[in-house]
C-alpha cells in the first residue's frame, strides 16, 4: 500500500510530470491509420493530457499540432474536423506511420528509434491494428496485462469452444501443437509459477503451469517499457498492446495483431471488434453504465464474469472497477504480482533517472535500439524439465515457418 | 577448526507489510543462508502508529507515515538465537517532510514488496559453532560495482555487485556493533564470474 502522493508519482501524465516525463520519452500511438479520412484529414487526438490534432503538414508529412479546446472539454471529445482549430503557438510533434498506428513522440530532442519488434517488421499483409477506450488510469491497464494468473480467473470459460472458431480471439486455440485448449489450461492449473526476467526492451514474464503427467504449459508473455505488452494470443499470432493515456482518467489500448502464417482476415478482424465498439470514439458498447452486459445465467454456465465471450471486457471491468485511479493505499501485493512488482521499479527508477538528467539510463535508450527484435511471445507444452527449451524451440521453429523474415 | 562457507548470488522478492527485520528473517530463511547483503531501490516503505511488530497489516489502514527507499545496501544476519540483526547505509525520503537524517524506524515495514538481489554466506555443516553472536561491519564503496565489507571479527569480505553502479553504493558506511561475545578468525572470498551471477567460495578459520 502506499500513499497518495507515491501513487501520484507513478500515474500521473500530464505535462511537467514524473511519470509523464518517462512516457514522453517513448513513441506514443496517436491514432489509428483507418482513422485517416481523405486527403486532408483532421483527426483529433487527445493524448498525455493534451489536445491535439493529427494532420499532413505541407512539409513535414503527418504531424500532431496542437488544438484550441476548453478546459472543461470531456477526455474523449471528437469534435468534426471542420470545427478544429490549431493553435498556432502550441507545441508540434511529428509523426511516424507503423503498420495501423500513427505514432507519435512527445519528448525532448530527436525522436528515438523504433525497436525491430515483430509487429513493426511483419509486412502489412500480416498486421492488423485497432484501438478502444478504457475509462482508466494507464497504469492499472498495464498492471492488468503482466499478471499471468489472473487469466486463469478473471477469463476463464466453463465451456471449451471449438478452435476453429477462434480466429482473431484470445485464449480460444488449442495450447501449443496439443489438443488441448488453452480455455482448458487456463481452467484446470489456475496456480502459476511464476518468473520474471530483466531484458533490453523491459521484462519477460514467464508462467508455468504443471499439468498431469509430468507435462508443463509454459507462456511467456513480456513488458515492453513504457506501457506496452506483448502476448501470444494463438499459435500463429502475438497482439502487442499499448496503453496510452488520454489523461490522468482515461486511456486507449492500441494493439498491433502480427501473424507468422496467412495474411490476417482483416475484414473479419475490424467487424468483429466493430460490434463492439462505437466510432468515432472507440468507445466499448460494454461499459459501467450499462454492467458491461452481465448476464447471471451466462455466469453460471459459460464465463467466470458473465460479460461475453470477449476477454477484452473481463479486463475492462476489471481495470475500471477499481475506480479512474486506483487507490493504491489500499492494494496489498502477494508474490503473484512479481511482474508488478519489477515493472514498478523500473517505472520509479526510470523517474529518477530523469529527475537526475540521466536519460542514457532509460530502458532502450541506447544507440542499439534498432538492433532489438522479437520479442519470444508464445504457449508451449513440454515435459517438465525442458520447459525452457521447449518455449525456444517452438519460437524459432514458428519463425522459421514464417513467409515473412522473422529471424532473430 | 575450520568450516566451510559457501556464497552464493541470488534474486528474490522481500515481502512487504511486515517489519523489515522480519521479511529479512523470512528471506534468509527462504534461502538458507545465514548472512545477507541485499540492494533495496526504490522502495515504499510505512511506519504504521500504533501498530505492533507483530500484527499485521489490517486492510484499512487509518494513518501511514510514508516513505520511498531510493537505494540502501541492506546486510543482515541470522543469529544463533533466531533473531536477526540488520545493519545498512543509504538514501531514503518521507512523504510527509521529515528528515531523513533519523535513524531509519527499527519497524519500518515495506509498502509494497521489493525486488533485490544480493549475495549470502550459505551456514556450514557445523553451524552451531560456527553461527555468530555478534557481527560487527563496516561497508566501503570500492568502485562502482564494487563495495568492501569488512568485519571486523571475521576480516575483510569483498562484495561484487552485479554489473550495474547503482546496485551497490554506500555514500554513508554505518556501523553495526552489537553486544556478545567475539568470534575470532579470518574470512576471505574470492569472486568467480559468470554472465550473469557472481560466484564466490568463502573459507573461514574460525577458532572456538
Amino acid at each position: 500500500m502506499i500513499t497518495q502522493k507515491l501513487n501520484d508519482l507513478i500515474t500521473r501524465i500530464g505535462p511537467a510530470t514524473p511519470a509523464g516525463d518517462v512516457l514522453r520519452r517513448y513513441w506514443q500511438p496517436a491514432a489509428l491509420v483507418d482513422e485517416l479520412q481523405g486527403a486532408d484529414p483532421m483527426v483529433p487526438v487527445n493524448l498525455m493530457g493534451e489536445r491535439l490534432v493529427l494532420l499532413r503538414d505541407a512539409d513535414a508529412g503527418l504531424v500532431l499540432r496542437t488544438r484550441v479546446a476548453t478546459a472543461d472539454e470531456a477526455p474523449t471529445h471528437h469534435p468534426a474536423g471542420a470545427d478544429i482549430q490549431v493553435d498556432p503557438e502550441g507545441a508540434t510533434y511529428p509523426v511516424v506511420e507503423k503498420n495501423g498506428i500513427c505514432f507519435a513522440y512527445m519528448g525532448p530532442g530527436a525522436a528515438p528509434d523504433f525497436p525491430n519488434f515483430d509487429c513493426f517488421r511483419a509486412p502489412d499483409s500480416h498486421a492488423f491494428a485497432f484501438k478502444g477506450l478504457w475509462e482508466c488510469n494507464w497504469l492499472q491497464a498495464l498492471e492488468i496485462g503482466i499478471d499471468p494468473a489472473h487469466a486463469s480467473f478473471l477469463h476463464r470459460f466453463l465451456q471449451d469452444e471449438d478452435p476453429a472458431d477462434s480466429y482473431g480471439k484470445q485464449f480460444r486455440d488449442m495450447a501449443a501443437e496439443t489438443n488441448i485448449p488453452i480455455t482448458q489450461v487456463l481452467r484446470e492449473y489456475p496456480r502459476p509459477d511464476i518468473s520474471v526476467e530483466e531484458t533490453e526492451f523491459g521484462l519477460k514474464i514467464t508462467s508455468l503451469r504443471h499439468m498431469k503427467n509430468g507435462m508443463t504449459h509454459v507462456r511467456v508473455t513480456n513488458q515492453v517499457f513504457p506501457e506496452a505488452i506483448c502476448i501470444p494470443m494463438s499459435r500463429e499470432m502475438t497482439i502487442t498492446q499499448w496503453h496510452v493515456p488520454i489523461d490522468d482518467e482515461n486511456c486507449y489500448w492500441f494493439t498491433m495483431f502480427t501473424s507468422f502464417d496467412k495474411p490476417v482476415d482483416k475484414e473479419l478482424m475490424r467487424a468483429q471488434r466493430l460490434e463492439e465498439h462505437t466510432l468515432p470514439t472507440y468507445a466499448p458498447v460494454k461499459n459501467a453504465r450499462n454492467q458491461y452486459h452481465y448476464d447471471p445465467e451466462e455466469q453460471a454456465t459459460t464465463t467466470y464474469t458473465g460479460m461475453g465471450l470477449d476477454i477484452n471486457v473481463h479486463d475492462q471491468w476489471a481495470v475500471e472497477s477499481m475506480g479512474a485511479i486506483q487507490d493504491r493505499t489500499r492494494e496489498h501485493l502477494g508474490r503473484g504480482d512479481a511482474a508488478i512488482v519489477r515493472y514498478r521499479l523500473m517505472l520509479r527508477r526510470a523517474i529518477k533517472a530523469l529527475q537526475k538528467n540521466q536519460a542514457s539510463a532509460l530502458p532502450m535508450s541506447g544507440g542499439n535500439v534498432a538492433e532489438i527484435v522479437g520479442p519470444l511471445s508464445n504457449d508451449a507444452v513440454t515435459t517438465t524439465e525442458d520447459w525452457e527449451a521447449a518455449s525456444r524451440q517452438a519460437d524459432q521453429a514458428r519463425r522459421a515457418e514464417c513467409p515473412w523474415d522473422a529471424t532473430v | 577448526m575450520t568450516a566451510l562457507h559457501q556464497c552464493q548470488a541470488f534474486e528474490d522478492i522481500l515481502d512487504g507489510y511486515f517489519p523489515l527485520a522480519e521479511s529479512a528473517r523470512q528471506m534468509l530463511v527462504r534461502q538458507g543462508l545465514q548472512v545477507m547483503w541485499i540492494t533495496l531501490l526504490q522502495a515504499p516503505v510505512m511506519t504504521l502508529p500504533g501498530l505492533g511488530p507483530t500484527e499485521p497489516v489490517p486492510l484499512h489502514v487509518p494513518k501511514i507515515h510514508a516513505g520511498l527507499i531510493d537505494q540502501i545496501t541492506l546486510c543482515a544476519a541470522l543469529l544463533r538465537d533466531g533473531t536477526v540483526v540488520l545493519a545498512g547505509a543509504g538514501q531514503w525520503f518521507w512523504t510527509d517532510g521529515r528528515a531523513a537524517a533519523q535513524p531509519f524506524p527499527t519497524l519500518t515495514r515495506l509498502g509494497e514488496p521489493a525486488f533485490v538481489r544480493g549475495v549470502g554466506l550459505v551456514p556450514a555443516p557445523s553451524s552451531e559453532t560456527t553461527t555468530p553472536d555478534h557481527l560487527a561491519w563496516t561497508l566501503t564503496p570500492f568502485e562502482p560495482g564494487i563495495a568492501w565489507l569488512e568485519d571486523r571479527d571475521l576480516g575483510k569480505v569483498t562484495l561484487f555487485g552485479t554489473g550495474n553502479p547503482e546496485d551497490l553504493r554506500a555514500p554513508l558506511p554505518v556501523p553495526a556493533q552489537l553486544p556478545g561475545a567475539a568470534l575470532q578468525g579470518r574470512l576471505m572470498l574470492s569472486a568467480d564470474r559468470t554472465p550473469k551471477f557472481w560466484n564466490m567460495v568463502a573459507t573461514s578459520s574460525v577458532s572456538v
